[in-house]
């Protein structure tokens, strides 16, 4: 082979490992989901808030399709100053919140933050979530590095039951 | 190699790559549902309910009578409460939405015990983003304190916030109690009781 055609064939490749790349972010974000190693985060929502919230939350799907454990160890968004895992659980007839310190993810395991679960929970908003805009969140894990969502707003009553649409859905 | 081949390796590449990429990583949600009832039940010794004097979200002062003759549905909560609250609260209003005209005899009832955070206007905005058949309630530590305890309801402001105070959170119950027009305790309702669910059990009630 002559050493022209080698060096087209090796740009070729290039162009076409970089467009593929590019293909599946794409499809990645078309189908709402994040990838950061063996991780993948599906469907990140919020609600709208009022304009004086102070506090909002939001609720995403996490797999580990790794071999190992890994886990959730910071969050952060530009629309709250603190931005942290909160559980909702009852205690006897109460409903209740306590702060996750770090969130768990079993290898070949989901984990849903939903209503009356776990939730991102923002403190300290900047400004009011509207509906139908969308907010970044960066979430860093212990093993797979960190990866942006973008976080879509829907409305306050949202029950996170009907907004799946674009999703995989099997069953 | 020659270009044919080259392009059958190119196509083969980017066909299993996004293969890859779309069959693997896709997965499935499964909604909660997560019908739960209140195992409450009125009986002769424990009464639910009771008069109460509270200012609504336009800032007059109602009491109970003012509701009389009406299907009430209550649940008690705060504005910024980030989950369960908009929860029960789009289940209400979805609720509403299904059973259609005849949830004109139905007062959702939302009272918050988050006395020191959630004024009128709080309240206001809040609640007129969820449906607009839903009436806000507020009123003095005493009055919430006197309301929560006639349905016996309880509630929790933890000192979880930051160091303005601002972000506390509240515990409280979650159920949300259906009233009938004379005032008397129906049933209850799990905050996270699917909206069809709830129009169904209701709809059955409603005349």
């Amino acid at each position: 082979m002559k050493e022209n055609t080698m060096k087209k064939l090796v740009s070729l490749i290039a162009v076409i490992a970089a467009t593929t790349m590019f293909l599946i972010t794409d499809v990645y974000a078309a189908m709402n989901q994040y990838k950061a190693g063996d991780i993948i985060i599906e469907n990140p929502w919020a609600r709208a808030t009022m304009s004086s919230a102070q506090t909002a939350a939001a609720f995403l799907t996490i797999k580990n399709n790794g071999s190992t454990p890994d886990r959730i160890v910071a969050l952060q968004s530009p629309i709250s100053q603190k931005t942290e895992i909160h559980q909702s659980f009852m205690e006897g007839d109460m409903m209740r919140m306590r702060p996750v310190g770090v969130l768990e993810l079993a290898p070949g395991e989901v984990t849903m933050l939903k209503p009356g679960s776990y939730h991102v929970m923002f403190m300290g908003l900047k400004f009011p979530l509207a509906i139908g805009e969308t907010f970044p969140l960066r979430v860093k894990f212990e093993k797979s590095g960190e990866v942006e969502v973008i976080v879509k707003i829907m409305k306050a009553g949202a029950r996170g039951g009907m907004n799946m649409d674009n999703m995989n859905h099997a069953n | 190699m020659k270009r044919q081949h080259f392009y059958i390796v190119l196509i083969l590449f980017v066909s299993i790559t996004v293969t890859v990429a779309i069959g693997t990583d896709s997965f499935n949600l499964t909604n909660e549902t997560g019908a739960k009832t209140a195992s409450t039940s009125s009986s002769a010794t424990v009464e639910i309910g009771g008069p109460f004097t509270l200012v609504d979200h336009n800032g007059k002062t109602v009491t109970d009578a003012d509701f009389e003759g009406r299907y009430k549905l209550i649940f008690f909560g705060y504005t910024s409460c980030p989950d369960v609250c908009p929860t029960a609260l789009g289940g209400v209003s979805e609720m509403l939405d299904i059973i259609g005209k005849k949830s004109e005899q139905i007062v959702p009832l939302f009272i918050s015990v988050d006395t020191k955070r959630d004024t009128v206007d709080v309240l206001q905005e809040y609640v007129t983003n969820f449906h607009p058949q839903i009436v806000g309630l507020t009123g003095s530590v005493e009055q919430i304190t006197a309301v929560t305890k006639a349905y016996r309801s309880y509630f929790t402001i933890n000192d979880d916030g930051d160091s303005n105070g601002d972000y506390y959170s509240v515990s409280h119950s979650s159920y949300l109690y259906l009233m009938g027009p004379d005032g008397k305790f129906i049933t209850a309702y799990g905050h996270n009781r699917p909206p069809e669910d709830m129009a169904k059990s209701i709809s059955e009630v409603l005349s």
